[in-house]
């Protein structure tokens, strides 16, 4: 448990300077904060208002006194009002996150259900024909943004096919497959982005694997091909990948973004472009918090996972 | 010891922190190396061999105790004050590939010494890096302008020869320098370091695993066994007539070129496992191998003491000549 | 730039006849005697082709014979490529796409040529310090760089456009600053890697500063990767610049973008696809074609490294 202790030693750093950067955010703003947030407000010459924004920020507080108190309300949830709209911060987060974590789970899954088979058969017939014909796709799509692949899907399937809505989201209450057709484009733009990653890793493990003496074991007890690719071959050469998994969270965050925002779809990528066109500062402020605190509890995530399924990561020193 | 010595190791140690705690990787060595000498320094791979050569150049400085050089303690002084010694202290390293920076030029692999040091003009140091390629046997006109990865690992170690020679040091430290290369190449490159310590009046400090490589190049052995000194002695001496069960051991496995004399009478050869340097045996560290160890052995560790003139040994019940 | 690359990568054919060699050139491969650009095959050179095309044309789209990518002709609408006098066609408002996808390289490449090279420098220096002192200046440097990479780039890039303004110079070192993290891993990675080798223990021998051992014992070994990862990073810097012109936040060119051209065709893709379509296939290409360098000489200098 020694690298646990380790990883969360490190990740406690990682969390304040992150918190920190995000809260000084609003306090980095050219000119007044006050005028940033009643850009076009006819009332920014209200002197009583301008006094309660300052007050309602602490303004009038030093830099560190106002970043504690800032991350105590953030503890409780508390993330203050849109000064657009009026609304709780944090009521606006919960209503969004389950659309953009719907959004994601789906693609990750896609994604892996996509990835797996393809890595081990990649990984199985390494330098041969088939796997040519897979890294070689993998490597045209990742010279295609998402928002194009987005673009594409919705011209392939909606415009030219018809088979699916091209934006717009349905709640569950429609029934599952209302709300799911919404998702599916995404999935597969958002997904499909991720693949080639994916791919790539457990390629490599898988070869690596592949070289070990007890597979050449197994081969010789005469089990069969697939059993020994799934059964004994897979299990470890995932490690990579559960690392990268953890590290690709920066990526997806922000494919979710362009992709929520292709699809109208209401989740947080979304309300993020919107506040950033509305010059709604603190909605901004809260989803950049939010994010990069997702972040860091995803990695920590990862990593006890990882020390769960291997053992041997508390004795390897040097992992960073 | 001798009064003519130019270098003078005292009580050194050298530890490491690991995640189980310190660990010596050498423990109270204690040897001196006259001038123009040359000391055989050997023992298996982990003994602590490389560490003692490069505490002596302070790389890393040792936890504890002396390096007396030329009357100087280097563990002393402030790192300011090594650099002007550095000039006469040099290390040949043992994989000539890897000493030598693949991106740069072999002249300035070459005259890297020189320009830390801030000797002569360009053009100074470039007569001088050909100079030390010509006594090395490099030639200069194919070989400066190249990079390390064009030459075979015979050459190479030619070329960090040379770096190490152009400041003219006094002593230098060869870490196993002929192990990475090819049998044939050897003989070249220990003829080429006798050459060398004739012409330049080198002292060398050689360090080898292989006790047939130092047997012809050196004046006096040290052999080493879990970072501590076992036994020390002039060459001819410590062949003919080892005191410590381990120097015999490592004496009787040199392999010999008379097939039919098998019956050549026992031969001591070295049977077990090196234990763990991270827990090493109680009393003396060898005794776990010996076969001649008895109780005192697992109690008491024997001190480096003097059996005659010249022959120190650190064993409780010596072989006798 | 070529000139440089071509330099470290330099690696010489046979030569020389001492019998020492001999051992040696048996052990290398003969492969690895080819010069290099026998080596890197033809989708390289195809990718290098169309990289200098599209560079040429953008430092050039002023005096080529191209129209203003502005100028609107209600007359030419939505025209198809291949049609007379717009090679690829005409957009909905009848502005010709090949002079918008020239004038759009422009941006893209302008950040390109900039942002991941102080990444680069930036990352040079955490790096070499991290690997080469390890200890508390490497995790230092580590939570310096976990804690940029919490910020996922597109959102980054927006966020720091949004609160300092949206303006070139902010948009460059935005992106610069998010391209940091990946610099620096290969860095330290290297540096730790060479540190290790006897030559940096050799320099140390002769009384080499830290400064001078890493300046000039490490950096030339540790820039080779370094700059491979500089055309990923261009890539990067295209594919973020595109998405966020696509959404309309942050930067507003006053000329075309790549990403806007996309957005602005989206609208029509029903009616004409080949507006979003055209400058979709240039992006893509001048990833591809990033990509496919990088790959190369990341495979070259690879082989490089093994056979030290």
């Amino acid at each position: 448990m020694a690298y646990l202790r380790k990883r969360l030693l490190h990740l406690i750093p990682v969390f304040f300077l992150v918190t920190f950067a995000s809260f000084t955010l609003v306090n980095l703003l050219p000119g007044d904060v006050v005028d940033a947030i009643l850009a076009d407000d006819q009332a920014a010459n209200d002197p009583e208002l301008r006094r309660q924004i300052k007050a309602d920020l602490g303004l009038d507080k030093p830099l560190l006194v106002r970043y504690v108190v800032w991350l105590g309300d953030l503890s409780q949830g508390d993330l203050g009002r849109s000064y657009i709209t009026g609304k709780k911060i944090g009521d606006l987060l919960v209503q969004r996150i389950p659309v953009t974590l719907q959004l994601m789970v789906m693609s990750l899954v896609f994604a892996l259900l996509l990835a797996v088979p393809l890595g081990i058969l990649s990984g199985y017939r390494s330098n041969r024909a088939i796997d040519r014909w897979i890294s070689g796709g993998a490597f045209g799509i990742v010279a295609i943004p998402p928002f194009v692949t987005a673009i594409l899907f919705i011209w392939v399937f909606a415009v030219l096919l018809d088979l699916l809505p091209a934006a717009g989201h349905a709640p569950m209450f429609f029934g599952v497959w209302q709300n799911l057709k919404y998702f599916i484009l995404p999935m597969l733009a958002i997904g499909l982005s991720e693949v080639p990653i994916f791919l790539r890793v457990l390629r490599v493990d898988m070869i690596t694997t592949l070289q070990e003496d007890y597979i050449a074991l197994a081969r010789a007890k005469g089990l069969s091909t697939p059993y020994i690719l799934f059964r004994h071959a897979l299990r470890p050469s995932l490690f990579t990948l559960v690392t990268v998994l953890g590290l690709q969270v920066g990526r997806l965050i922000s494919g979710l973004v362009i992709v929520e925002n292709v699809f109208a779809l209401p989740g947080i990528g979304k309300l993020l472009i919107d506040a950033i066109d509305a010059r709604d500062v603190l909605v901004v402020q809260a989803i950049v918090t939010f994010s990069a605190i997702a972040y860091v509890v995803i990695n920590l995530t990862v990593d006890v996972l990882y020390a769960i399924l291997d053992p041997r990561v508390s004795q390897r020193p040097g992992m960073a | 010891m001798a009064d003519d010595s130019i270098l003078s190791v005292k009580n050194v140690s050298v530890e490491y922190l690991t995640e189980s705690g310190r660990f010596a990787a050498i423990q109270n060595m204690n040897f001196d190396l006259g001038e123009g000498e040359t000391l055989g320094l050997v023992g298996e791979s982990g003994c602590g061999k490389s560490t003692t050569g490069r505490a002596i150049l302070q790389l890393p400085r040792p936890t504890s105790g002396q390096v007396v050089f030329d009357s100087v303690d280097l563990t002393r002084i402030p790192q300011r004050d090594m650099r002007p010694i550095r000039r006469r202290l040099q290390i040949i390293f043992q994989d000539p590939v890897s000493s030598l920076n693949p991106r740069r030029k072999v002249k300035d692999i070459v005259a890297e010494p020189l320009v830390i040091a801030g000797v002569g003009t360009r053009s100074d140091r470039d007569a001088k890096v050909r100079e030390v390629l010509s006594a090395v046997g490099v030639d200069p006109d194919i070989s400066m302008d190249r990079r390390p990865h064009q030459f075979s690992g015979g050459q190479c170690q030619r070329i960090c020869i040379a770096r190490a020679l152009i400041l003219e040091p006094t002593l230098i430290v060869c870490d196993e320098p002929v192990s990475a290369l090819d049998v044939s190449v050897q003989a070249q490159i220990l003829n080429l370091l006798e050459d060398m310590k004739a012409r330049y009046g080198l002292t060398l400090l050689f360090i080898s695993h292989d006790l047939a490589v130092v047997k012809n190049i050196s004046d006096r052995v040290a052999v080493m066994y879990l970072g501590k000194l076992c036994e020390i002695a002039d060459s001819g001496r410590i062949y003919d007539s080892p005191a410590h069960p381990y120097t015999a051991g490592l004496i009787a496995s040199i392999p010999v070129f008379d097939a039919g004399s098998s019956g050549r009478g026992e031969r001591a050869v070295l049977a077990g496992e090196i234990p763990s340097p991270l827990s090493p045996p109680s009393g003396c560290r060898f005794r776990t191998r010996c076969r001649f160890a008895q109780q005192k052995c697992r109690e008491e560790e024997p001190p480096l003491r003097q059996i005659d003139e010249r022959h120190h040994v650190a064993c409780h019940f010596p072989l006798l000549a | 730039m070529a000139r440089f690359v071509q330099n470290l990568l330099r690696r010489p054919g046979p030569s020389g006849s001492e019998s020492e060699r001999a051992a040696q050139d048996a052990r290398e491969t003969t492969r690895s005697h080819q010069p290099w650009w026998t080596r890197v095959g033809l989708p390289f050179w195809l990718s290098l082709g169309w990289l200098v095309l599209i560079g040429l044309s953008a430092i050039l789209a002023d005096i080529l014979p191209i129209d203003d990518p502005l100028s609107t002709n209600l007359d030419t609408l939505f025209m198809t490529p291949l049609s007379e006098g717009h090679l690829l066609g005409t957009d909905a408002v009848g502005r010709d796409m090949l002079s918008r996808a020239i004038h759009g390289a422009r941006i893209s490449l302008q950040l390109a040529f900039t942002a991941p090279f102080l990444s680069l420098l930036v990352g040079l220096v955490l790096g070499l310090s991290a690997g080469y002192f390890r200890g508390r200046v490497d995790t230092a440097v580590s939570i310096f760089t976990d804690s940029i990479l919490a910020f996922p780039n597109i959102v980054g890039v927006m966020v720091i456009l949004f609160f300092f303004g949206a303006s070139l110079p902010v948009m460059i070192l935005a992106l610069a600053f998010f391209g940091i993290p990946a610099e620096v891993r290969v860095a330290r990675a290297n540096t730790i890697l060479f540190s290790g080798r006897e030559f940096v223990m050799a320099a140390r021998a002769l009384g080499a500063s830290n400064l001078r051992i890493m300046v000039r014992e490490l950096l030339p070994n540790v820039i080779v990767p370094m700059l491979s990862l500089v055309l990923f990073g261009m890539s990067i810097v295209i594919i973020i610049e595109g998405s966020l012109a696509f959404l309309g936040v942050g930067f507003p060119p006053p000329t075309p973008s790549w990403g806007k051209m996309i957005a602005d065709g989206f609208e029509d893709i029903s009616r004409a696809p080949h507006v979003t379509l055209v400058p979709a296939a240039v992006m893509f290409l001048t990833i591809l074609s990033l990509n496919m360098i990088g790959d190369s000489l990341r495979a070259l200098t690879d082989v490089k490294a093994s056979s030290l």
